[in-house]
């Protein structure tokens, strides 16, 4: 008998049934389990903390390619089948639901209750709200709604060794106790098993446009988006994206009450003549279309994402394209001016891990001249062995590694996956 | 406090930063919760991160704890000092350090008033969304400290939603400079962590905020209605609408009275039970279309009126009436407790109702202006310190009013903190694995136990914290 197939034996007996996995597609397969419910997720969390155990928690796994690869780990954790919805009132426009519920269900729930749901997140049928929450990953509405950890009221977590710890709650408004669940928010799953998530919803618009607009290089691309983000617009995204030939498209999205859009709709094409206008259900399904084929959507391909101030996006633009052109790295870009983020995919062709980190690591150095950072998600394992995927050196590391041993002092959630090694 | 210390720390922050004399400490015993009072040994007034950072490190070597302070207008004993310790406070730190227009940005000393950031921004056509009541006394840090609301937090979101960064001195005197404003946090998120934690993290310096674009065009008006009950329902009923204004705010009869007796009157009809003030912003046909809609529900739910402001002057006017209020009530009785309970925005009138009726059986009087769109309820009692059983019966109601809250799926702050006043009732919502899991993090920021000790998190909920030799 091998110590592996004790340990699922004693994984089935808590929590059900026990497969293999690859959490990511570069490492060894551990055994995954996915509890039935809180209690059953407690309970492993108990064993794990009393029998030394790594744990690597998961909701579909989307974004582990985030992260860095994983150190020891003896399971994978996956909240998909907690997928109760806990409370929903809409007259309140406040929902609460256990972690692994699909987005795109969560979705759907919201709409029927006359809400949209923020972040608008691309692939919303391979993502759980768990997951989301805990990579602290915001969509391309974020320019209208802001990031998601603004919108997260309360979480309900497992923590090493089983407790069950609450903060915040289902309300809009709320200084009740530390906000632990903003600490939670992007932590990618190194301090804690997300299992419920309550958050705060918006109007489903009424009425819904999107304009998509030409531009004959990059710089008349951010020259229409200067005069667009410059008028009093409530726009729900605005990217600027490149195609084959090296001509650019901006796009805005903007939706709401109906006179209201049809008013920002006229603003807008005064500044951009030259457009294509997608109205109503066409607009929402060319959103969700472009949302789900944008650059870094996919977990299969290496992408590049850099942030700076709003000032300087168009010089952080040309810094990476100019180094990922000369080492002939075909990247497809897209800019979010409005909010000073950056996605590069790769191409899909296998890459030399040595180049790629090399050039991450130049990248970094020269974006930092243009106050920008950079992360790089779901590259290769090799590429990562001399590289923090998620950027330089933290201000606070020390408290944050302080933080994460008092909240998990046998280490369960310790795969040093995150950002330092955390 | 010993002498040599005191020298020390004299020579850190100059004789002007140092208060020792009994007379000038006296206005530092409590904050805006006057029910809660004591005397601190010293009060350090630091002009900048460099000494406020020597000033803790030499308190930190001490083992004397640390109260910070900002203007002292909090509601929740925050800021009251603990027996035989230091209160930091920021008034000598006001200063803008830079304010860039094209990223929308301000970085200010944590002692900037509030309202004067609004003011230092306004030409450039921005604001600081953020605005309590007391926005022309209190400050930024103040604001960080408490994660501080105001009645546009309805639209704007708290204070949390607006720092972008933080410089911190951490208890042993370590400064964290946390300024840089990122799209997203490199590792945890400390910024999101330590607005709202009440000291007890460390003491915020420097702090980088979002600035807002002040909106094309806003429209104010109050709805006058003759029972209380009607504006709680337009309010609730705004909400299931999923209309979106920027503020919705109540004040009853109790407090339209006080206001219009008081400097700050607004022209609230007096023989109202209740008005609605109700602000929208946006585009015109956005503003147009939301203020069709929210005239038709307060139209329905029975008000007698509705009054436009057709100036910015009359807006001005009526906000000055509201964000009075609080000041006004001192017309009623000489002291006044300030509750601050969320509850669910399905349920305001019952909850409102019960206050009402909480009050009236202990013989209380109670005025209710509160941020109905949040679902935040200010329920105030008028009382006089100096009778003994009136503040027994103020206390008995204020808990009577936290437990019916969280029993209907509230909470029992929504802006001003837990503090001292609300630590014993932070079991009526949290567990103790819950408070565990914060006594943990605060641990990992302040392992002595020196930062603002005995606030927010009852003190046998944390096991080292009770154990721990009283400091001195």
């Amino acid at each position: 008998m091998n110590v592996l197939s004790s340990l699922e034996r004693r994984l089935e007996s808590l929590a059900g049934p026990v497969e293999l996995a690859k959490p990511r597609f570069d490492v060894e397969p551990v055994p995954l389990v996915a509890p039935r419910s809180i209690d059953e997720a407690r309970e492993l969390l108990r064993f794990a903390a009393a029998d030394g155990l790594r744990v690597l928690p998961l909701g579909r796994g989307s974004k582990l390619g985030w992260c860095g690869i994983p150190g020891q780990i003896d399971f994978a954790l996956s909240t998909r089948r907690l997928t109760r919805v806990v409370s929903h009132v809409p007259a309140d426009g406040t929902i609460t639901v256990e972690a692994g519920v699909l987005v795109s269900e969560l979705r759907e729930r919201c709409r029927a209750g006359g809400h949209f749901l923020t972040p608008d997140v691309p692939r919303p049928g391979s993502r759980t709200i768990g997951g989301v929450v805990a990579a602290g990953e915001s969509g391309l509405d974020r320019l209208r709604f802001g990031p998601v950890r603004h919108h997260v009221l309360g979480t309900k977590v497992v923590l090493a060794g089983g407790a069950l710890a609450k903060s915040g709650g289902q309300l809009v408004k709320n200084v009740t106790g530390y906000d632990l669940h903003r600490l939670y928010c992007g932590s990618h799953g190194t301090l804690a098993l997300i299992v419920e998530v309550s958050l705060r919803l918006f109007p489903e618009p009424e009425h819904e446009v999107l304009l998509a607009a030409p531009a004959a290089d990059a710089r008349g691309a951010f020259e229409m988006a200067r005069r667009a983000l410059a008028l009093p617009l409530r726009t729900v995204s605005l990217t600027l994206e490149p195609d084959e030939t090296g001509r650019w498209l901006a796009v805005a999205r903007l939706f709401g009450l109906r006179a209201a859009v049809e008013a920002e709709r006229a603003r807008l094409a005064s500044e951009w003549p030259l457009h294509r206008a997608f109205e109503g259900s066409f607009a929402r399904a060319e959103a969700e279309r472009r949302r789900d084929a944008a650059p870094g959507a996919s977990p299969e391909r290496a992408s590049l994402r850099a942030t700076c101030p709003p000032s300087r996006v168009e010089e952080a633009l040309a810094v990476l394209l100019q180094t990922l052109q000369s080492a002939r790295l075909a990247p497809r870009a897209l800019v979010q001016p409005g909010v000073a983020a950056i996605e590069v995919e790769l191409a899909a062709e296998p890459l030399d891990s040595d180049s790629l980190a090399r050039i991450a690591a130049n990248l970094r150095t020269a974006l930092a001249r243009h106050e920008a950072s950079l992360s790089l998600r779901n590259a290769p394992r090799a590429a990562l062995a001399a590289l923090d995927p998620f950027g330089a050196s933290a201000p606070g590391l020390e408290l944050m590694r302080a933080i994460q041993r008092q909240l998990d002092p046998s280490g369960v959630f310790r795969t040093g996956r995150f950002h330092g090694g955390l | 406090m010993r002498g040599e210390t005191l020298d020390q720390l004299r020579g850190v922050v100059g004789a002007a930063g140092l208060i020792t004399e009994p007379g000038r400490l006296l206005a530092y015993e409590c904050d805006g919760l006057a029910l809660l009072h004591e005397r601190p040994d010293v009060v350090l007034l630091p002009r900048d991160t460099e000494q406020c950072s020597r000033v803790m490190r030499i308190l930190h070597r001490e083992r004397i704890p640390v109260v910070g302070r900002g203007a002292g207008t909090g509601l929740s004993g925050g800021a009251t000092p603990v027996k035989g310790g230091a209160i930091v406070g920021t008034a000598r730190m006001r200063d803008v350090l830079e304010i860039d227009e094209a990223n929308r940005f301000a970085r200010v000393q944590a002692g900037l008033v509030n309202v004067d950031l609004t003011l230092a921004v306004e030409r450039a056509g921005l604001f600081y969304a953020p605005d309590p009541s007391s926005q022309h006394a209190c400050t930024l840090g103040g604001n960080v400290g408490e994660n501080s609301g105001g009645p546009h937090c309805f639209k704007h979101g708290s204070t949390t939603r607006h720092v972008l960064g933080l410089v911190i001195v951490q208890g042993d005197g370590s400064v964290l400079d946390l300024s840089r404003p990122a799209v997203d946090p490199l590792g945890y998120d400390l910024v999101g962590l330590f607005v709202g934690s009440e000291g007890t993290f460390g003491i915020a310096t420097e702090i980088t905020v979002r600035l807002t674009p002040v909106p094309p065009i806003t429209e104010t008006f109050l709805a006058i209605f003759r029972a209380l009950e009607g504006a709680c329902d337009s309010v609730s009923d705004a909400i299931a609408e999923r209309l979106e204004p920027s503020a919705l705010e109540i004040l009853d009869r109790l407090t339209i009275e006080a206001v219009e007796a008081s400097v700050f009157a607004a022209g609230y009809p007096r023989e109202a039970e209740a008005v609605l003030l109700v602000e929208v912003e946006g585009s015109e046909a956005e503003v147009d279309a939301t203020v069709t809609a929210l005239q038709a529900i307060v139209r329905r739910r029975g008000a007698i009126d509705v009054r436009r402001a057709r100036t910015a002057l009359e807006r001005k006017k009526l906000w000055a009436g509201r964000k009075g209020a609080f000041g006004a009530m001192g017309r009623i009785a000489p002291d006044l407790y300030v509750a601050d309970v969320v509850v669910p925005r399905t349920k305001l009138r019952e909850l409102v109702l019960a206050t009402t009726r909480i009050a009236r059986e202990k013989h209380l009087k109670l005025a209710n202006v509160f941020h109905a769109g949040d679902g935040n309820l200010h329920p105030n009692i008028s009382y006089d310190r100096r009778d003994a059983d009136e503040v027994k019966r103020v206390i008995a109601a204020g808990e009577e009013i936290m437990r019916l809250v969280v029993e209907s799926g509230g909470s029992l702050t929504g802006e001003h903190g837990v503090g001292l006043e609300k630590q014993a009732a932070m079991d009526l919502v949290f567990t103790p694995e819950d408070l565990r899991a914060m006594c943990d993090v605060r641990d990992a920021w302040d392992p002595r136990h020196l930062l603002n000790p005995g606030k927010l998190i009852p003190v046998h909920a944390c096991r080292e914290m009770r154990d721990a030799e009283r400091p001195r």
